[in-house]
């Protein structure tokens, strides 16, 4: 920190700081006469106070020295210059401003937003640049950029764009932002300056390692002024995620807390023409989940959205997705042909409406194997991985390899051992519920749906199986039903013959019953939420699978509004993709005026909604100079006028001297 | 009576035709015939009886009661006296000293003086009045009548603060005068040695005189006030002193509870009553209490 006078010529007028001293010196008190009855007392207490005169006294001459110092001294013109001892204004130099933009800059501190401060403070800085000064902006966002190709001397073309510039809803990539910052510094003449305006948002900061070459001096201003708290909603899974019309499906709003408080808000969904609301409470940086229940109508293609009550950071309040309801679930089934146990299972599948037997899809969302050869068990389980329910019912010629193939367990040398009992002679096998918390026994508990485990058995496949997978089980532990998880998908072992010479299952009312559960509760999975939804720094984008004209199709938002799209037709198949990133919202790709596609953006959460933010001293980068306003900066690199501060001191020196003066006077006059 | 008195105003005089006083002034020669002394006499008037102590006159024995009950008894009588009482009002410099209102302390105690004096006058009791400062400078001897007290009122009046105060020396000159037991009222502010004063006070106390100090004090004697910075001049001595006052009132508050705390410990110590008349409050205060 160093100082210089501008009025150095009037160094000699510091001699004046001599005559308050002088005056003090000089100066003789007259105190007025006053008769008192006798001075007997007070000469008793005389000697104890004499030199209690002394300290006032020189209290004014000190605040009447200081105020002459104070004037003196605002005349030599001072300036400070601190310790960064940036650049003079008028030098040749390169300063590159890397200006957050990201998602969490919209938070709103003490009624203005973290960017509006930042742009700010970047525009402080422009101001005080010189004619010689070349200067960029890059903006750190999910994509940085520069504003210039190179840096550049029209300061006021980016003093523009500071003032035009909006809050993005993606998060930062702060490396490649720097990155761009010092490539744009490279190009650059005479000193280098490099000033980084964020919040620093913790999440987004903590792993960054700055690499900042010697020659480039970086400063870091912070603009988070407050410690923040935040509830946003940070996912929405519909279940399943196709859901069949007709049916219900199950929507799971994820609400996190990012504060040290316990929360109470509500979520707000909307479905079709339908509101619901649910009341959550979130404990400190916690999180909890609001369960709503959608009616499923007609077929087609819906857009939801939850909310939050909004609040100070309320891009994070609000979520979308898109689901797709489905007519019917399409099953496939093989098996021997003519065999007895096959033409019940489709008898019985074909009972269900919003069952549809005959579809020749590649890829159906239900399989149905029985007796299935030992050959198609790795096929099966493929298919379950990439989402569908298999029931399969195991031939009885199944090897050890083709069990593992399909259950991915047991061993290789443990074939399946086929059973069977003389339905004269022996008595059967029967059944009991395994797991009977499972959710899939709900409807059976009433008992007007009969028994799930009735029915005698005389024929079944012997093997075993860990508890946790087995729904039905016979009496000795066999397995007669399992389930499986299998990649996105559902393996449902079925080991319960129905055949009626060798069983009498069929014949239980509640089969019918426990075929529709079984196909409910295993139906698509759907908690993959990638399905048309898109977050920031993902474009949105839509592949038709057929070519198509780019004049056929049109993005629209939720509103209706047509959004810049591209078609880029060198892909195969074509894709249209959003000209750039796009808010959060529901969208729709429209053919021929009408929808296509829906799909959503949402809110990066996961990187943005945590508002908490670091110190970027603990960056740990060796020069930088973390200051709190840009009017700081102008000091660092012009100095700092001291001659206000000069006068204010003399100004409050001289009413203080007055005061205790006037105190004084006031004391010998009562 | 004419209201040209300048230390008895008329609704002064409304005032005291409601005070008496009465036991708490009693002693021997105060206000004959209406109001009885504790020493034990010889008049008509029984006081009451008492059990016999060795030494009593045998002649004051009731022999009555002996022959009833077997024990000895005395039977006492009030003793009716007349009742004297002498003024004596500090006319020194230091009374000098200028209140609000365009009076002094001087005048504060001769208002009291003066009501005092009407008082006695009234109830056909003898005053006597003496004005001094380091010496007797007025001096009107006992009278009860109206003339009397008329000229006590002029002495009063034409009464200016004089020279440095000497009580001691005042009491000395007075004692061969005043050859009956009474009252004595001293009016002053007491800038002198306790001790002194006490000393001279003596031989009236042994003689049986009862006695009250008056000690006439300003609220900015008592207090220093906030003077400031001051070049203070003693009104009866004419010595100067600068000193900031705010700096020393502490201790100068100090220094006077002291000397008051001392001149009353002596004058409970010899059975004197002692009063701080504050010059701010008003002399009626100085009768309520005398009179209760």
């Amino acid at each position: 920190m160093t100082f210089s006078l501008l009025n150095a010529s009037l160094l000699a007028f510091t001699a004046l700081i001599a005559v308050p001293v002088l005056a003090h010196l000089f100066a003789k008190a007259r105190p007025r006469e006053f008769p008192f009855p006798s001075l007997q007392w007070l000469r008793q207490v005389e000697r104890k106070t004499t030199n209690l005169r002394k300290p006032k006294d020189w209290l004014l001459l000190l605040l009447r020295t200081l105020a002459v110092a104070a004037i003196v001294a605002a005349f030599l013109q001072p300036l400070l210059f601190s310790g960064a001892q940036l650049t003079a204004a008028n030098a040749r130099k390169t300063l590159v401003l890397v200006v957050d933009r990201s998602a969490s800059m919209g938070f709103v501190e003490q009624g203005q937003s973290r960017f509006v401060r930042a742009t700010a403070q970047a525009e402080d800085i422009l101001k005080g640049a010189g004619s010689q000064t070349l200067a960029n902006i890059v903006w750190l966002d999910a994509v940085p950029d520069p504003e210039f190709p190179d840096p550049a001397v029209n300061v006021n073309a980016l003093r523009d764009s500071l003032r035009r510039a909006q809050v993005t809803q993606e998060p930062g990539e702060v490396n490649e932002s720097i990155r761009i910052a010092l490539e744009q510094l490279g190009r650059g003449e005479g000193a280098k300056e490099l000033y980084v305006i964020s919040d620093f948002q913790s999440s987004a900061w903590k792993n960054v390692a700055l690499s900042i070459p010697p020659n480039v001096k970086l400063l870091t201003l912070p603009v988070a002024t407050t410690e923040a708290s935040n509830a946003a909603l940070t996912s929405l899974v519909v279940q399943p995620e196709r859901p069949v019309s007709g049916t219900e499906a199950r929507v799971l709003c994820r609400v996190r807390n990012f504060s040290a408080a316990e929360a109470k808000t509500t979520v707000q969904l909307a479905f079709a023409e339908a509101r619901q609301s649910r009341g959550i409470t979130l404990p400190p940086w916690g999180e909890g989940v609001a369960e709503f229940r959608v009616p499923c109508g007609a077929a087609g293609l819906q857009s939801l959205a939850a909310s939050l009550p909004e609040d100070a950071f309320p891009s994070d309040d609000r979520r979308f997705a898109s689901i797709e309801i489905r007519e019917n679930w399409r099953v496939a089934s093989e098996g021997p042909p003519q065999d007895a146990s096959l033409v019940l299972w489709q008898r019985a599948l074909a009972s269900f409406g919003w069952l549809d037997m005959k579809s020749t899809a590649p890829d159906p969302e239900v399989r149905l194997a029985v007796h299935a050869a030992p050959d198609r068990a790795a096929e099966l389980r493929g298919a379950a991985e990439r989402g569908a329910t298999v029931i399969c019912q195991p031939g009885e010629d199944w090897s050890g390899s083709a069990w593992m193939a399909f259950w991915n367990a047991g061993s290789k040398d443990a074939a399946l051992r086929a059973e069977q009992l003389n339905r004269e002679k022996d008595k059967p096998w029967t059944m009991q519920a395994a797991q009977e918390d499972h959710s899939l026994w709900q409807v059976f508990r009433s008992g007007e749906f009969g028994d799930p485990a009735a029915g005698n058995v005389w024929r079944r496949l012997h093997l075993k199986l860990a508890d946790d997978q087995i729904l039905l089980r016979y009496a000795d532990g066999v397995p007669a039903l399992a389930v499986q998880r299998a990649g996105k998908g559902w393996l449902l072992l079925w080991n319960i013959e129905l055949d009626e010479t060798m069983s009498d299952r069929v014949q239980q009312s509640s089969f019918l019953v426990l075929l529709g559960e079984l196909l409910l509760h295993h139906g698509e999975s759907g908690v993959s939420t990638a399905l048309r939804q898109f977050i920031p720094p993902q474009t949105l984008f839509w592949q038709p699978g057929v070519p198509l004209a780019a004049d056929q199709v049109r993005l629209n938002d939720d509103a209706g509004r047509e959004i810049d799209s591209i078609h880029d037709a060198a892909q195969s198949p074509p894709v249209f993709r959003a000209r750039e990133m796009l808010p959060p919202g529901n969208y729709r790709w429209m053919l021929d005026g009408q929808t296509a596609e829906r799909a959503s953006v949402n809110f990066p959460a996961d990187a943005e909604s945590d508002l908490r933010t670091l110190d970027p001293a603990s960056l740990g980068v060796g020069k930088s100079v973390t200051l709190s306003a840009a009017a700081a900066l102008a000091a660092q690199r012009d100095g700092l006028p001291l001659w206000p501060w000069c006068v204010a001191i003399a100004v409050l020196a001289l009413l203080l001297e007055s005061l205790l003066a006037r105190s004084a006077i006031r004391m010998q006059t009562t | 009576m004419p209201a040209t008195f300048k230390h008895l105003k008329p609704e002064d005089v409304r005032k005291l035709k409601n005070y008496e006083l009465s036991a708490r002034l009693m002693v021997e020669g105060w206000l004959s015939g209406r109001h009885r002394s504790r020493q034990r006499g010889s008049s008509i008037e029984f006081h009451e009886y008492r059990g016999y102590t060795p030494g009593d006159d045998p002649k004051l024995v009731d022999w009555r009661v002996f022959a009833r009950t077997d024990r000895v008894f005395l039977k006492t009588f009030e003793q009716e006296t007349n009742m004297e009482m002498h003024l004596f009002v500090d006319s020194s410099a230091s009374m000098g000293f200028p209140l609000a209102d365009g009076v002094s302390k001087l005048d504060h105690a001769s208002f009291f003086a003066a009501c005092m004096a009407w008082l006695v006058v009234r109830q056909t009791d003898k005053v006597s009045l003496h004005l001094f400062d380091d010496r007797i400078r007025t001096s009107l001897p006992l009278g009860s009548t109206r003339t009397h007290l008329h000229q006590c009122l002029n002495a009063l009046e034409n009464n200016k603060p004089g020279n440095k105060t000497s009580l001691a020396a005042a009491l000395e000159r007075s004692l061969p005068v005043l050859n009956r037991r009474g009252t004595l009222v001293i009016l002053s502010d007491f800038y002198e040695d306790p001790a002194a004063i006490f000393k001279a006070l003596n031989p009236y106390i042994h003689r049986g005189f009862r006695i009250h100090l008056f000690q006439v004090l300003t609220p900015m004697e008592l207090d220093l006030g906030e003077i400031g910075l001051a070049r203070f001049t003693d009104l009866e001595t004419g010595e100067k002193l600068t000193i900031h006052s705010q700096q020393v009132r502490e201790s100068y508050r100090e220094a006077v509870r002291q000397r008051i705390q001392t001149l009353r410990t002596l004058a409970a110590g010899r059975r004197v009553d002692w009063m701080l008349a504050r010059t701010d409050e008003s002399y009626f205060a100085l009768l309520d209490r005398l009179t209760q």
